[in-house]
């Protein structure tokens, strides 16, 4: 199986755009529950924009952390397969085992190592990065 | 009318206040940042481009799930920062329109004042002062005075459109914010404020009436036991009954209100509706034992096979059951007063079943046993289906039967 490690580096960049756009608007509806300094007027629209802010920074704060899960996933596989490329390049017998990548095994938690992805050999799940 | 938020007044040259406060520039800019903010979160699908080509393996699979969640959610949020902006943006033409209002209404008062203080300049020049002034000058003055008096009505009655008018936009933003997902609204919020304040005025006053509500249960549970005691005897059933019905059901009812104000305890008014059946049946069987007994004869016949006995010692072992169950109610009614707003036994003759379930287990098994027992007991046994006493007589009597029957 061949795998685009250079797509891949392009949608972990877009990913991280994601993110980092995330944070901002988090960082917008911080500002924006503290309205007490912005002259809107009435109370009830005083109100309302407080809500907005209390109701989308928690959930502004989950996507960012998702999509931050994502670029870490995207970035861990694309260095594993371009671990796995070399190794093949070095021994043409390493090339069919291009297999399987867990989940587990590209988010934070875990760090790609060995020669081959999906062979439970160079994969440990839960090691620390 | 909405609250005059004091940081957004702007000062006004006459009137005492401000009828419509707010910058239409700030929030204007906040339309502006809200719809920056939106632009920015464009749609994820589109910029990152995910294709399976890319990566296809479990964790490709579940971070594209993940992508698609991510997807949605922030798609949510820009719309919700889409539609924020255009309820600000209608919020800042509004105000701006009542604003120029206020500000004519502003200009009105000035003018007023200013021909007020004109007109007293006059009386000052005149030598007036001290002297009273005549009546065509405390006219002008009266009229200046109720001018500006109208006017700042006016002014009042803008602050209250501009009210309705924030409000307005206010829910158009709500309707924005309630995009995100698993929140509330502020009106559902608001609502639920509403209704828990409306149950503690509820049950202020329930627990407020619970003092008197308990006497009376008690009171009436202590009638219709006397009543249900009465009943035992045949003649005073009829009297006693109704009043050992209406005092128990009396009962029932402030027992109802003590549930309502004891946090629920709707198994004791279950309890004391049982009790209220109860007073009926006992007595009910005392009238309608013998009235059965009529039914199936003579009374003659009901001498000669001993019915009427029978129907006596039912009924009266009947009314003697529910009796007894109406003291011990009334008994365990005399316990301390209820705790943990559970509410003591029943009213007219059941058992303190619900009574503190969890610190008195005995008394939960002693209820029980009671209340099966004056169940067993109240049930009309059929007075006809009874076999009556046997007797030396009656024996004889089969004796002859048979040796008749025999042809001997």
């Amino acid at each position: 199986m061949r795998v685009d490690t250079g797509e891949l580096e392009l949608v972990a960049a877009r990913l991280r755009d994601v993110a980092d756009d995330l944070a901002e608007a988090g960082a917008g509806l911080a500002d924006l529950g503290g309205v007490g300094g912005l002259p809107v007027g009435a109370d009830a629209m005083l109100d309302a924009l407080g809500d907005l802010a209390r109701r989308w920074r928690p959930r502004t704060e989950s996507l960012c952390a998702d999509a931050e899960v994502l670029v870490r996933a995207v970035e861990t596989a694309r260095s594993r397969y371009v671990a796995c490329e070399a190794a093949a390049r070095a021994d043409a017998s390493a090339a069919g085992d291009l297999g399987l990548l867990p989940w587990e095994c590209v988010t934070a938690a875990t760090v790609p190592s060995g020669p081959a992805p999906g062979t439970g050999s160079g994969l440990v799940p839960g090691q620390a990065r | 009318v909405t609250t005059v938020w004091a940081t957004s007044a702007r000062p006004q040259q006459a009137l005492p206040f401000d009828p419509c406060p707010g910058r239409v520039d700030e929030v204007r800019a906040l339309a502006v940042r809200l719809r920056e903010g939106a632009d920015r979160l464009q749609d994820v699908t589109a910029r990152v481009r995910w294709q399976p080509r890319l990566w296809r393996d479990d964790a490709a699979r579940a971070a594209g799930e993940r992508l698609a969640e991510l997807q949605q959610g922030v798609r949510l949020l820009r719309q919700s920062f889409e539609d924020a902006a255009a309820a600000l943006d209608g919020w800042a033409a509004r105000l701006s329109g009542l604003q120029r209002e206020a500000d004519t209404l502003d200009r009105e008062a000035a003018e007023v004042e200013r021909r007020l203080a004109d007109l007293d300049v006059a009386v000052i020049g005149a030598g007036h002062v001290g002297a009273g002034l005549d009546l065509g000058t405390a006219a002008r003055r009266d009229a200046l005075h109720e001018q500006l008096r109208q006017v700042v009505a006016r002014a009042t009655a803008l602050h209250q459109e501009y009210a309705a008018a924030s409000h307005e936009h206010a829910g158009r933003l709500d309707a924005a914010g309630r995009l995100a997902p698993g929140e509330e609204s502020a009106a559902d919020r608001r609502w639920a404020e509403v209704h828990d304040r409306a149950e503690d005025v509820w049950r202020l006053g329930v627990r407020t009436a619970a003092p008197a509500a308990d006497v009376v249960a008690r009171g009436a549970g202590w009638v219709s036991t006397a009543a249900g005691g009465v009943a035992l005897f045949r003649p005073a059933a009829a009297v006693a009954t109704p009043v050992a019905a209406a005092t128990a059901g009396l009962a029932l009812q402030h027992r109802v209100v003590l549930a309502l104000a004891a946090d629920g305890s709707w198994q004791a008014v279950a309890d004391s509706a049982v009790g209220v059946g109860l007073s009926l049946a006992a007595p009910a069987v005392t009238v309608a034992a013998p009235a059965l007994a009529v039914r199936r004869g003579s009374a003659g016949a009901r001498a000669a096979d001993g019915t009427d006995d029978v129907a006596e010692v039912v009924a009266v072992r009947t009314t003697t059951a529910g009796t007894a169950l109406e003291v011990g109610a009334a008994l365990s009614r005399q316990e301390p007063a209820p705790q943990r707003g559970s509410v003591r036994t029943a009213a007219g003759g059941s058992s303190s079943i619900t009574a503190h379930v969890v610190d008195e287990p005995w008394e939960v098994g002693h209820g029980l046993r009671g209340t099966a027992f004056a169940a067993v007991a109240t049930v009309p046994v059929p007075v006809d289906r009874l076999r009556p006493p046997r007797t030396d007589r009656s024996g004889e009597r089969d004796d002859q039967d048979r040796v008749r029957r025999r042809g001997l």
